[in-house]
């Protein structure tokens, strides 16, 4: 049985994190440096993220949805990576940017991440490699 | 919209008349309506069927009869007492799951429409009985919908009508905004991915 206190979109800005040390990281980044418009959500395991995005315009409050950033990490293979994410966007129906950290379309915006960084670089955030 | 008024126009539009049956939120089934549809089904060897399901949350229950008490008919189970009891007196979650399986098994290629289908049912036997209630709509051909604004309930659904029957499924969640109504459809997978993640989807 899931827990109560349900989660509901709240903010135009969705930014999309792999698992829980990605969530917490975010939320956590999010505090830091004072971003308050921006909500951070869990989509679980890589292989869940084709059925969240697509899911995901059906949970109450998506009408107000005006940017979706999916974070996700580079694992072994940062550019299996990439392509999974665009495969995944594609998918969903969502506008697909052509490189991490790039946004493109229009209502709403979309971009990825790769994690933990921007040349082809392995590895995640959390846990060990 | 024109002189004649507004009209709407739909290509390959099929239209035909489908027996409905109505189940109110709370007890105004007319008993002896349930008792004619049991006669009906009695008939026909079915009532082993409608005691099967009633037995989700009745283990004890052997048998029903439909019992004639002046002018109307009441359904009458034996749940191993002296005396086979009217089948109200054994709660109101019998009584709602049986008008509820009646219902269906008699509107063959009808609909059903069940108002807050889980009052009366402990949230344990709910898995269970959607199950019971597809497996009985796929057989007779029946269209049930039924309204809720349960999480248990939605749950129970997802968890009870899963493998084959989950081709069978869609949860519609009605969805009112500022200054429109939408509905939103999930099939089995997407309400996965709404319970897996906890999101609101009621």
């Amino acid at each position: 049985m899931a827990p109560h206190n349900k989660i509901e979109i709240e903010k135009s800005k969705l930014l999309l994190a792999e698992g829980a040390d990605a969530f917490y990281f975010f939320i956590w980044a999010c505090g830091t440096f004072g971003v308050d418009d921006v909500q951070v959500m869990n989509f679980g395991g890589i292989t869940d993220l084709t059925a969240y995005l697509k899911a995901l315009p059906l949970f109450s409050g998506y009408e107000q949805v005006n940017t979706i950033v999916v974070a996700r990490d580079a694992e072994n293979n940062p550019i299996a990576a990439v392509n999974n994410v665009k495969k995944s966007l594609q998918q969903a129906k969502l506008p697909v940017p052509g490189k991490p950290f790039e946004f493109t379309g229009n209502v709403p915006r979309v971009a990825f991440m790769i994690f933990p960084g921007f040349e082809n670089s392995l590895g995640k955030i959390g846990g060990r490699r | 919209m024109g002189v004649h008024g507004i009209g709407i126009h739909i290509d390959n539009a099929k239209m035909e008349q489908r027996h409905a049956t109505f189940l109110a939120t709370r007890g105004s089934i007319n008993p002896s309506e349930d008792a004619q549809k049991f006669g009906q089904l009695d008939i026909l060897g079915k009532q082993e069927k409608i005691v099967d399901f009633l037995r989700i949350i009745e283990p004890n229950l052997k048998s029903l009869s439909s019992v004639a008490m002046g002018a109307i008919s009441l359904i009458h189970g034996d749940i191993g007492l002296t005396k086979k009891i009217p089948v109200a007196y054994m709660g109101e979650g019998v009584s709602r799951l049986l008008s509820i399986i009646l219902a269906i098994a008699t509107s063959k290629d009808g609909i059903v429409i069940i108002d807050e289908c889980e009052n009366g049912i402990h949230y344990s036997a709910m898995p269970k009985i959607w199950e019971a209630i597809a497996l009985a709509a796929r057989e007779n051909n029946c269209q049930v919908i039924g309204t809720t604004h349960s999480d248990e309930c939605l749950e129970a659904a997802y968890n009870g009508i899963s493998g084959d029957l989950a081709n069978d499924f869609s949860y519609i969640r009605i969805d009112r905004t500022k200054d429109k109504i939408t509905a939103k459809c999930f099939d089995h997978d997407l309400l996965k991915v709404a319970i897996d993640t906890n999101m609101e989807v009621r």
